[in-house]
């Protein structure tokens, strides 16, 4: 887009959105009345699988889900509208019909924001604008890796955005079943079987509840000053 | 001596108040630029800017109606490698030393420019209103013999109004940012050297976009402040407040945000770029072992054990039965029993 200099009259390049600009013919600093439509950006990213397969992983543990196995990733940027409703919130919502990830929006992420230029554009699939809301003031290209999964029996897919690392997913993998710990079972084992042979030094009952009593406590307390004695070390 | 001249508003409106030629009608948009009103000389107005001094005749230059409004940024003051360090001694130290480098991997370390908005000026109004306080109120017995005191508690109100001048100093964070930590920087500025952020080079820098605009932020600023103006127990029937002098700026702080991996999951760190202070820190929890049920629960079950063993069986049976009820599908019985002993074994910490 062409914007014309007020003090020189030479033509000057613009990209939408942009407001100032030193005039290339007199080196004027201009400022445009009325910018052209929304300001239109991109973030840069370099695309990387393996990160975006170990966000998806970090994810699934920290929710305690099953681990995700054979995944195939695909990337494109994908854009997103910055809206501003009337009371002055900024809401995002996709402004393009196809490859929008289920399960929500990302924030915009932080990062490296340039104008978008097709020409110098990255070699990955952009996906383009086909719908623009009235009220938006910002066009922004988000870099977005599509996953799609399985873990165990379940598949499913998930969407995570480069550079916030922001994962969005309609579905989730079933809970992961727990594993008890192998160090803490035989130590229980091991208490119960001593307890039982304490416990047979007794006739009766009352005898036998005092005495597995007592032997619990004593342990108890033998354990709690030796954690108190390593954490005071 | 340098006159102040009152200039276009940011280059749109000359000095005499009239409009610049307008374009050509195919244009679609035109650049204004301003001009010195003293000697002609082209100038450059940043967003916000309302004093400015022409850089070939050096006049101070006011400018009527400013657009926009200024952005600072502040350089990093500590290097990457720096940041680096701070984070793997918090992670050491938040851990018990039970977590060194040689454990976590460190998956990136990004740079990134945080904005926050920042409303300094002066509120002037008044607020009125109910106080509500509770008195204790001890009356005698009229009867000498009982000597009895009746206490009672009522609840008084008492009109209050003020007067409010205050000076304010107001900053939120302008982006969204789940891992940030950071709520404010008012405090902080004043001691930093900011730099005016040029708009053409805003995209040589990474930041987070603003999305919370002008308006909202001027509303729950002033929301805020009525609020601290207000004393705590008053109902308030009428107030008007007015700011004067209010300035709203973005400012741009710089932060570190590391991401590590210990045991398959990311954590993330955020870094003060400022003077070198972690922010805010995800940490890996220990598991730890619930030590009273580790040493009371086998015992409970020795003790049924020794007297009768099906009174050990019952129980477990029973619960069984329940939880596969109250799930509605069929449990494997060793998936159950794992889940159960973890569930009263272990506890997070």
């Amino acid at each position: 887009m062409l914007v014309r200099c007020s003090l020189c009259g030479g033509e000057n390049a613009i990209d939408p959105g942009q407001e100032m600009l030193a005039c290339s013919y007199c080196g004027s600093a201009l400022a445009i009345d009325k910018a052209p439509g929304p300001e239109h950006l991109i973030l840069v990213h370099t695309r990387d699988d393996r990160a975006a397969e170990g966000v998806l992983r970090s994810f699934l543990i920290e929710k305690n889900l099953r681990r995700p196995v054979g995944a195939a990733i695909d990337f494109s940027f994908i854009p997103y509208a910055m809206i501003e409703t009337g009371d002055g919130e900024t809401s995002i919502a996709p402004a393009c019909a196809s490859h929008v990830p289920q399960g929500g929006v990302p924030y915009p992420p932080a990062g490296e924001y340039r104008f978008f230029d097709e020409t110098g554009a990255p070699s990955e699939r952009i996906v383009p604008i086909d719908r623009i809301d009235t009220d938006a003031i910002r066009i922004v290209h988000l870099p977005v890796y599509g996953i799609r999964y399985k873990a165990g029996e379940w598949k499913g897919t998930a969407a995570i955005v480069g550079e916030s690392w922001q994962v969005i997913a309609d579905e989730l993998p079933p809970e992961r079943p727990r594993v008890p710990n192998l160090g803490i079972l035989i130590a229980a084992a091991l208490l119960f079987a001593a307890y039982l042979v304490i416990g047979r030094f007794a006739s009766n009952v009352l005898g036998r509840l005092a005495l597995i009593m007592a032997a619990s406590a004593a342990g108890y307390a033998l354990f709690t000053i030796y954690e108190r004695a390593a954490k005071h070390q | 001596m340098i006159a102040e001249r009152v200039i276009a508003s940011a280059g749109i409106r000359t000095p005499g108040g009239g409009r610049q030629p307008a374009a050509p009608a195919p244009e679609p948009a035109v650049a204004y630029g301003a001009t010195c009103p003293e000697c002609g000389g082209s100038i450059r107005v940043n967003e916000g800017d309302r004093s400015i001094r022409c850089g070939y005749c050096g006049s101070a230059l006011y400018v009527a109606t400013p657009r926009g409004v200024q952005s600072f940024i502040l350089r990093p003051k500590i290097t990457p490698a720096k940041a680096r360090l701070a984070a793997i001694r918090y992670i050491a130290e938040k851990t018990n030393h039970r977590l060194r480098t040689r454990h976590a991997s460190i998956a990136d370390l990004k740079l990134i420019h945080v904005p926050f908005w920042r409303l300094r000026g002066r509120l002037m109004g008044w607020v009125s209103g109910e106080r509500t306080a509770l008195v204790k109120i001890e009356t005698a017995s009229d009867d000498s013999a009982a000597s009895q005191v009746r206490t009672t508690i009522r609840e008084e109100h008492t009109p209050f109004s003020r007067l409010v001048f205050k000076r304010v100093d107001w900053s939120a964070p302008a982006c969204v940012l789940p891992c940030l930590g950071l709520q404010g920087i008012s405090l902080r500025t004043g001691f930093l050297d900011w730099d005016v952020l040029d708009d053409r080079k805003r995209s040589e820098h990474t930041t987070a976009l603003p999305v919370r605009s002008e308006r909202l932020v001027r509303r729950d600023a002033l929301s805020y402040l009525k609020r601290l103006a207000v004393p705590a127990g008053t109902t308030v029937r009428a107030s008007r407040f007015h700011f004067f002098d209010s300035r709203l700026s973005l400012y741009y702080y710089p932060v570190y945000l590391l991401r590590y991996g210990f045991a398959g999951r990311l954590y993330t760190i955020t870094i003060d770029a400022g003077n070198g202070t972690v922010v805010r820190g995800d940490v890996p929890r220990k598991r730890r072992i619930g030590t009273k049920r580790l040493f009371f629960a086998p015992a409970a079950l020795a003790f049924l054990a020794a007297t009768w063993l099906p009174l050990v069986l019952i129980p477990v049976c029973v619960l069984y039965a329940l939880d596969t009820a109250r799930a509605k599908i069929f449990l494997p019985p060793h998936e159950w029993l794992a889940f159960r002993i973890d569930g009263i074994l272990e506890s997070e910490g």
